[in-house]
């Protein structure tokens, strides 16, 4: 028996599965193999927390805010009641007071991330797809420019019927016989759970893939069950009643399939030969199965759960209630300029900056060496252009500030959402509080004080690699695939 | 954002290549020929993707955005313009321009 480690189940499992390891039903984020998708989601990237606002020199002749005597645009009561037409600016400064807005990666992980298949969503035109299934490009482009509210939104990637009727399979194993029956009326404990949907990855044994694997332990007694399910290709089951059960096609691959199930049974009964107080259980279920039940489908997939085509103002709509969470695709999206202060842009974005004509007198002479233009991540209060954003983030810009038109979102790259690293994040931040509380005491001795530090940077290392560990390059070489065997 | 490809097919191709996954739009240029959008771009498709979880860094990076900005916000709407500025944020080494979060209007 072996398992296949991939490198999202490798960073999972060192960083941050250990609480949700042997949840059956967690889902873990997958890996995308759509390029688009991919693609978007590098663009939403966006380092970078130095912030800087520099005049000249600062010191006691620095006048606060100079500046904005020239601002002409007029900044609301509402969002700046500080900021009124009758402040002057002629202070000067007297002191600096350093502020430090903390722990942001480290709140920013427990809340709702991504997980699952994503699914792709681009604004069309409608009229056209209705008559075949081609786009009118120069309709597009003009409803665009006109009335985005005339378009509409449809599903691009259409996740793969194996998958989905594996997904279900395995989500109805894990709740009703994993969850229900063992751990709820048999009193068994979940010790190792393994699927494809699961942060551990899937497991093999010899080169037969097992959909999950669950090892179930009660006191001196340990229980594994093997589930697989055999979709369409694999025929249909013999008992089953189905017209097109017994065509050539059908017969063929239920005889491969089932060849193969043999040679398992027989693994598996070297196994428990082998075994003392292990009970092993294999579990082989068809489509033709789940042709009476109706529940489950529950937790639906998103591709389920979304429509594949809508207006344009419905997916908006679904945007702004946060029903749709994920990375939008936004074109020229405007703050209103009321509600927006020129000393701070709030769209936080990668942007071509030129020091020679963009740089003030400071920042040159800060960055002399600085000549070439380069990207960098700056505010403005407008994103300029295409740009990629989360969708919380979408909204907070516009309940902060609003927008000036209706904005366009071109494609967005929807995600199922949730807290899956709070617990183990809070365990780490509590953690390293109780280490501080504990290096005020006085009397610790020297060896002791370092224990506790070096723990207390033990903690802050995996608080931080929560985020960093997920946008790490293959390419580097900083990350594996091994088999462990 | 250059993540769409474009091709001028002839129309007798184009009929072959309607179901083909990755073709998104077509537009007619005349009698005989057609142009294609499809949604890969030769550069990024050599290889595989390189960040499996760029998605969950991505969110971790816009979250932590909103953060910063909300408090960054409070601060610009409440304190008084004439009596305090916000001059600088952030770890004092600005050694790398690409990481420089500055501000222009």
């Amino acid at each position: 028996m072996f398992r296949k480690w991939t490198i999202s189940s490798l960073a999972y499992y060192l960083f941050y599965i250990e609480n949700k390891a042997n949840d059956p039903l967690h889902v873990a984020p997958g890996k995308v193999h759509d390029p688009l998708i991919n693609i978007l989601c590098d663009e939403c990237v966006v380092g970078g927390y130095t912030c800087a606002h520099s005049h000249g020199d600062v010191d006691s002749n620095f006048i606060i805010n100079q500046h904005l005597e020239k601002v002409s645009v007029p900044l609301s009561s509402r969002a700046f009641p500080s900021f009124t037409a009758t402040n002057t600016f002629d202070k000067k400064m007297s002191k600096v007071i350093g502020l430090d807005i903390r722990a942001q990666y480290a709140y920013s992980s427990t809340l709702p991330l991504p997980y699952g298949v994503p699914l792709l969503l681009s604004t069309i035109n409608v009229p056209s797809m209705k008559k075949k299934s081609l786009i009118d490009v120069k309709g597009f482009c003009n409803a665009v420019q006109t009335n985005p509210t005339n378009l509409s939104v449809q599903t691009i990637n259409i996740v793969d019927r194996m998958f989905k009727e594996e997904y279900y399979s395995v989500r109805e194993f894990m709740r009703s016989r994993v969850l229900e029956e063992e751990v709820k009326q048999n009193r068994y404990e979940v010790i190792k759970c393994y699927s494809n949907y699961s942060p551990t990855g899937q497991i093999n044994i010899r080169h037969f893939f097992v959909d999950a694997y669950i090892l179930l332990k009660k006191k001196h007694h340990k229980k594994i069950i093997l589930f697989q399910y055999n979709g369409y290709t694999h025929g249909c089951r013999p008992s089953c009643r189905v017209k097109d059960a017994f065509t050539t096609e059908n017969m063929q691959r239920r005889k491969v399939s089932y060849d193969k199930h043999e040679t398992l049974l027989k693994l598996v009964n070297i196994w428990k030969r082998n075994s003392k107080n292990l009970e092993i259980e294999v579990i082989v279920k068809y489509p033709c199965d789940y042709l009476h039940t109706s529940n489950h489908h529950q937790d639906k997939l998103l591709v389920d759960a979304i429509p594949q085509q809508q207006s344009y103002q419905t997916f908006l709509e679904k945007v702004y209630a946060n029903e749709y969470q994920g990375f939008l695709v936004v074109k020229n999206l405007q703050l209103q300029p009321q509600n927006s202060i020129p000393s701070m842009g709030f769209c936080v974005q990668r942007s071509e900056i030129d020091p020679k004509t963009m740089f003030t007198p400071h920042m040159k002479n800060t960055y002399h060496s600085v000549s070439k233009s380069s990207i960098a991540v700056v505010g403005l209060n407008n994103f300029k252009g295409i740009k990629v954003i989360h969708s919380s983030y979408f909204l907070f810009l516009k309940e902060t500030f609003g927008f000036v038109e209706n904005p366009l979102i071109l494609h967005a790259v929807l995600y199922q959402h949730a807290s899956f690293l709070k617990k183990e994040i809070d365990y780490q931040l509590q953690l390293r509080s109780d280490i501080k509380t504990k290096l005020k005491n006085p009397l610790l001795s020297s060896e002791e004080r370092q224990i506790l530090e070096s723990s207390s940077s033990r903690a802050k290392l995996q608080i931080n690699s929560s985020y960093g560990f997920t946008l790490l390059k293959q390419g580097k070489n900083l990350l594996i695939v091994y088999e462990n065997n | 954002m250059p993540y769409l490809q474009e091709k001028l097919m002839s129309a007798k191709n184009i009929a072959r290549t309607v179901d083909r996954p990755g073709i998104i739009a077509y537009e007619r240029m005349n009698k005989d020929l057609y142009k294609v959008a499809k949604k890969s771009v030769t550069y990024y498709s050599s290889s595989e993707f390189t960040t499996p979880l760029a998605a969950v860094g991505a969110c971790i990076l816009s979250h932590s955005k909103i953060v910063l900005l909300d408090n960054i916000h409070f601060l610009l709407s409440h304190l008084d313009p004439s009596k305090a500025e916000l001059l600088y944020l952030g770890k004092p080494f600005l050694s790398k321009i690409n990481y420089i979060f500055t501000v222009l209007f």
